[in-house]
């Protein structure tokens, strides 16, 4: 088996969780009863250093895991059990024992509760059982042996539906581990820093894309109410492994109509479900995958409520050379989620 | 225990913070704080113009056990009440009073009385989703029933009600000579004590009444 063999390369981390929720609603903290306890595990493999990413990022952990917590009332918020993707990496490598870096997660979360108008009227975070699932942590580790090492992080966790549902308060948790962590590679021969491996050479993208989702507006009403758009983005090449750029976008909200006040009803027109937004985009590029991250403002909108703000945070993946599939949260006042944007892009232009 | 004498007069009292609230009718007017000795001193009772204001400092829940601070507040008449965070507010014993008036301007209040009354009003905010169970008697009652409130006044006895019924819960009354429902939701008011019945509003719930 060779060195760089994928058993060769796994690392196993199980930490025991310790937080609370951040109640961002005075009414959820009334029903607050304890503290949060669980657990997460962790398997993933090492970069090994073959791709330009794995240099730009510090040859990164990635992997799957699965976490498990309370959330602080058994009987009316349940418990939060995640699976997600992530990505762990240290920011330096100093000679030393000591390592400092983070985590970033993406994935799915499971609510064993959640609101029921009738069954379970008193929560009022969630009103879905799977939600998506967000989680970054800062991270400590010290070496204890050969391939052992010993770990604790602290960061944020999050769990919501994105708007499919409302009410879509979500939970923000924060988390804090101790943990074990089996590094199968750390004690091996390191990547070669100073072999040179080609990134992406392309400068520039002119994009388009189609997308679409599903929003709830209120607890009070039943409706699930489709959003369409298109956008055209077009980015430059910031570094090895970053883009930045704009993106303007223009979609239709079916439910703008139900969510204007009540006094502008009578003047309503279709142009008042029809909204433009433009955002910065910055691009973290792992190979095929990216991390996108949008901040920006309405052109147009026709709700007051939205504010003047609109973000948006997803993941792409390059599927072909012109083609990528993308799903991102948008949100408003920072956020406020608005709904789940599933879109592809065509490439129109490389330069 | 720790105990806080009101001074009068006031009319009104604000609950500023999240109390387990308990309401005793007695000839002297104070306030019983039950909770553990290091949290006593976080309650904070002031007077602001004719207002009693209940509130506390007590902040980081997390650090400490999720504490519940119970007031049992003695007091010779119900004043109008405010509330502004969630709260529970019980009643056990049936007050003898002129008025029982509540507003929840929250999102929760847990509410269990038992009065006996000339008028009696109840006022929640339009997200809240408590619940207001109240029992004796009252001349006069006044609901505005918001969000998904629940009105369960079964175990009250008026003889005159006017309820505005915006809520998607259903209401339940016990009305003796006459009912103004006004209902503006999908919630339905089921009442009792066949009372004579003027329905209005724009909602599709309806009065049903029950033997």
């Amino acid at each position: 088996m060779s060195q760089d063999s994928a058993w060769r390369k796994i690392v196993l981390e199980v930490k025991p969780v310790w937080g609370f929720i951040a109640p961002h609603h005075d009414y959820m903290g009334y029903f607050l009863e304890k503290n949060v306890i669980g657990f997460q595990l962790d398997a993933g493999f090492k970069t090994d250093g073959s791709r330009c990413w794995h240099h730009h990022y510090n040859f990164p952990v990635t992997g799957v895991g699965i976490y498990h917590s309370s959330l602080g009332n058994d009987k009316i918020y349940g418990t939060l059990t995640g699976m997600y993707f992530y990505i762990n990496r240290d920011f330096t490598r100093p000679p030393g024992p000591v390592h400092f870096g983070n985590a970033i997660a993406f994935g799915l979360g499971y609510a064993s509760k959640w609101h029921h108008p009738q069954n379970n009227p008193l929560n009022q975070v969630l009103a879905t059982p799977i939600n998506v699932f967000l989680q970054y942590h800062l991270q400590l580790s010290v070496k204890l042996g050969s391939h052992a090492f010993a770990s604790c992080s602290a960061g944020l966790t999050h769990t919501s539906n994105g708007n499919f549902r409302e009410p879509n308060k979500g939970f923000n948790i924060v988390t804090t581990t101790l943990g074990i962590q089996y590094d199968a590679f750390r004690n091996k021969r390191f990547p070669d820093r100073r072999k040179i491996i080609p990134c992406d050479s392309v400068s520039g993208i002119l994009s388009l894309g189609v997308f679409s989702g599903t929003k709830a507006i209120s607890r009070f009403n039943n409706s699930v109410y489709p959003v369409w758009g298109i956008s055209a983005e077009q980015l430059f090449r910031l570094g090895a492994v970053t883009m930045l750029g704009t993106e303007l976008v223009v979609y239709r909200d079916w439910s703008a109509f139900d969510q204007v006040p009540p006094e502008t009803l009578n003047s309503k027109k279709e142009s008042d479900a029809w909204f433009a937004v433009l955002s910065a985009s910055l691009l973290l590029q792992m190979g095929r995958l990216a991390f996108a991250f949008q901040p920006g403002i309405y052109l147009k909108n026709s709700v007051p409520g939205n504010g003047v703000i609109s973000d948006k945070i997803g993941l792409r993946y390059q599927l072909t050379g012109h083609w990528m599939a993308s799903v991102s949260i948008k949100a408003h006042w920072l956020a406020k989620a608005d709904f789940v944007e599933w879109a592809v892009r065509y490439t129109l232009k490389k330069w | 225990m720790h105990t806080i004498p009101i001074k009068s007069p006031y009319h009104k009292i604000s609950v500023n913070y999240s109390f387990d609230i308990t309401f005793i009718q007695d000839t002297v007017s104070f306030v019983r704080v039950i909770c553990a000795e290091e949290f006593q001193n976080s309650l904070r009772v002031q007077y602001i113009g004719d207002a009693l204001i209940l509130d506390s400092n007590l902040k980081a829940l997390w650090l400490k056990g999720y504490p519940r601070i119970r007031l049992e507040i003695h007091l010779q008449e119900l004043p109008y009440t405010e509330i502004f965070r969630p709260c529970s507010i019980v009643i056990p014993e049936t007050f003898r009073t002129h008025m029982f008036y509540l507003v929840d301007w929250g999102h929760y209040t847990n509410l269990r009385a038992n009065v006996q009354v000339d008028f009696l009003r109840i006022d929640s905010a339009g997200d809240s989703f408590g619940t207001y169970q109240v029992g004796g008697s009252a001349d006069n009652a006044e609901l505005y029933c918001r969000g998904s409130a629940i009105y369960d006044l079964s175990q009250l006895v008026t003889d005159t009600c006017r309820a505005y019924h915006w809520s998607v819960s259903d209401m339940h009354l016990q009305v003796k000579h006459f009912l103004d429902a006004n209902l503006f939701s999908s919630g339905n008011i089921l009442v009792s004590g066949n009372p004579f019945v003027s329905v209005n509003g724009t909602g599709t719930g309806r009065v049903i009444k029950l033997p």
